[in-house]
């Protein structure tokens, strides 16, 4: 045995108690985004504006005597126009989100997150109530004086002001949400009438305090926290993607300095340090310490510094639209958008544009009539006079689209076999499903013991229509 | 807390609006029968309550994931 032992000296850990409770995250402080005006400012409102006219404006539109745009639940029918889904159609719904999914991914690998910074919802109603504050409230220093004052009449009167309007402009946004779903003109009927059905209630209000919450109060913080796209849209992301980039080459040394002052001689860079481009954030970032996740690319940023940059004499795009190799490389726009053609973006666009082909062709070759078999469950089959055998089905025949048509339907597939039961021609009402019950008769001597194997033949019954539709089933001996 | 409660309700919300679509694409709510009872109510009942069901239920689990992520030992799988 040695009798040199290690020792292992003991640090006593720091007393858990001593140490000051740290909250887990920092407390949320209350943004306060300064106005901006500018191109990409008017290009942000067009958006609002163009976004806004067709949710609200859809449902008001009409198509064949019904409302053009309509998800009738109830019903289990979706109207889009002159199209009529059916839950047999979900595909296309299924379809629709991967379409939506892939131009997401497309437009984030050209140019960043358009998305966020001009179609979001989220953006979209939060620039909506932020203009509604400005007039109420007045300018960023009008509203954190107002918020620091203590409650007066004032106050009171201006955010009782502010508050009705939003709410007013929640209802709003809920009537018209719950209007994709019951008829818009009726649902107007009912509100006014106020016998308004406690489902309908339910959700408008339900989707109206959505709004409020979203857009009124928790604004950036559904963008920071709970938005997945937010997190994961980096990965669309390389080198050659536009973004709201600040070239800290050209900017950098920051400092305020007088205008009439040479820059070089004070060995600075452009950016005068005036932080408007961090006022102005609704996220309230500062875009100077280069690319983060909580820039939602709504390029208020670059407005405001534009500005700035006029006013001091200097040249725009400090803060610009650019791509990382575009501002560390100096290339111009020319170069830029040439490599918007890389390998990446082409493989987006084939495959979404081979998705969105696909799908129209199906759509385009849909057969307007759907047919479902059922064989009657009570008795397999039973013997008739005349040395006939019987079977019973059910037939459930869909008229997809919003024409009368009428149908021939026939079964093959033992000697002699004969429907009954059937009107013929058929005629099916527009956008209808009718049941009907159906015999089939066949000799004793043509049909095998047990089961064979029959096919329905569906056919249009007039000339104007061209599909052939086939239903397997058996006919039991 | 404030930012858990938007962790728990807010992915949840996503997911029970999916399975909603889902499975009422598939099931007519008027042919489903509960503990041999047929449903008497309005198929747009049948999808608010169905909603908010799959929404309570989702909602349990992403709380347990925030739990089991939070309360996790710091060195182990972080």
């Amino acid at each position: 045995m040695s009798s040199a032992q290690k020792v292992i000296p003991i640090h006593p850990a720091p007393d858990a108690a001593s140490d000051q409770e740290q909250a887990l995250y920092e407390v949320r402080k209350k943004i306060y985004p300064r106005a901006v005006s500018g191109w990409f400012a008017k290009w942000r409102w067009a958006l609002v504006w163009f976004t806004q006219l067709i949710f609200y404006g859809a449902p008001w539109l009409s198509w064949n005597d019904r409302q053009a745009v309509l998800f009738d639940l109830g019903a289990r029918k979706f109207y889009i126009f002159g199209i009529v889904f059916w839950p047999q159609d979900f595909i296309y719904l299924a379809v629709l989100l991967v379409i939506s999914a892939y131009s997401l991914f497309l437009f984030t690998a050209v140019a960043g997150r358009l998305w966020c910074g001009y179609a979001c919802p989220q953006t979209v109603y939060t620039e909506i109530f932020l203009w509604v504050e400005r007039v109420i409230e007045g300018d960023r220093i009008a509203q954190m004086r107002l918020d620091a004052s203590p409650l007066s009449a004032r106050k009171f009167g201006l955010k009782s002001a502010k508050h009705g309007v939003w709410i007013a402009i929640s209802l709003w946004t809920g009537f018209t949400f719950v209007g994709y779903f019951t008829p818009i003109q009726e649902l107007t009927r009912e509100v006014v009438s106020s016998s308004l059905g406690p489902w309908e209630a339910f959700w408008l209000f339900f989707y109206g305090f959505a709004t409020y919450g979203n857009a009124g109060w928790l604004r950036e913080q559904v963008c920071k926290y709970m938005c997945p796209y937010a997190r994961f849209q980096g990965v669309m992301f390389d080198r050659d993607t536009l973004v709201i980039a600040y070239d800290e080459e050209r900017g950098e040394q920051r400092g305020s300095r007088s205008k009439k002052a040479d820059p070089k001689a004070l060995g600075l860079g452009d950016c005068v340090d005036c932080e408007i481009c961090v006022q102005v954030c609704p996220t309230g970032i500062d875009i100077r310490k280069g690319q983060q996740y909580e820039c939602i690319g709504c390029t208020a940023c670059i407005d405001g510094c534009d500005q700035v940059m006029d006013k001091m004499g200097y040249a725009r795009g400090l803060i610009r639209y650019a791509s990382l190799n575009g501002v560390s490389q100096h290339l111009g726009w020319r170069e830029m958008i040439r490599r918007v053609f890389r390998p990446r973006v082409m493989i987006y666009t084939a495959v979404l544009w081979a998705i969105i082909i696909a799908a129209g062709l199906s759509l385009w070759n849909r057969v307007p009539v759907k047919v479902d078999v059922i064989r009657d469950r009570a008795t397999l089959s039973r013997e008739v006079g005349d040395g006939l055998i019987e079977n019973v089905y059910r037939l459930q025949i869909m008229n997809t689209q919003e024409k009368a048509r009428e149908l021939k339907i026939s079964a093959t597939g033992v000697d002699g076999l004969q429907l009954t039961g059937l009107p013929s021609p058929l005629a099916l009402e527009p956008a209808s499903t009718r049941m009907y019950t159906v015999t089939l008769r066949a000799p004793v001597t043509s049909a095998q013991k047990g089961s064979n194997r029959i096919m329905f033949h569906i056919e249009p019954a007039t000339a104007e229509d061209d599909f052939a539709l086939q239903e397997k089933s058996i006919f039991f001996k | 807390m404030g930012r858990y409660i938007m962790w728990v309700l807010w992915p949840s919300f996503i997911a029970a609006g999916m399975g909603v679509g889902i499975i009422f694409s598939l099931i007519d709510p008027t042919e489903l029968v509960i503990l041999g009872h047929p449903l008497h109510v309005s198929r747009t009942a049948v999808y608010t309550l169905g909603f908010f069901i799959l929404w309570a239920i989702c909602a349990a689990a992403s709380a347990l994931s925030c739990f089991l992520q939070a309360t996790s030992h710091r060195d182990e799988g972080r």
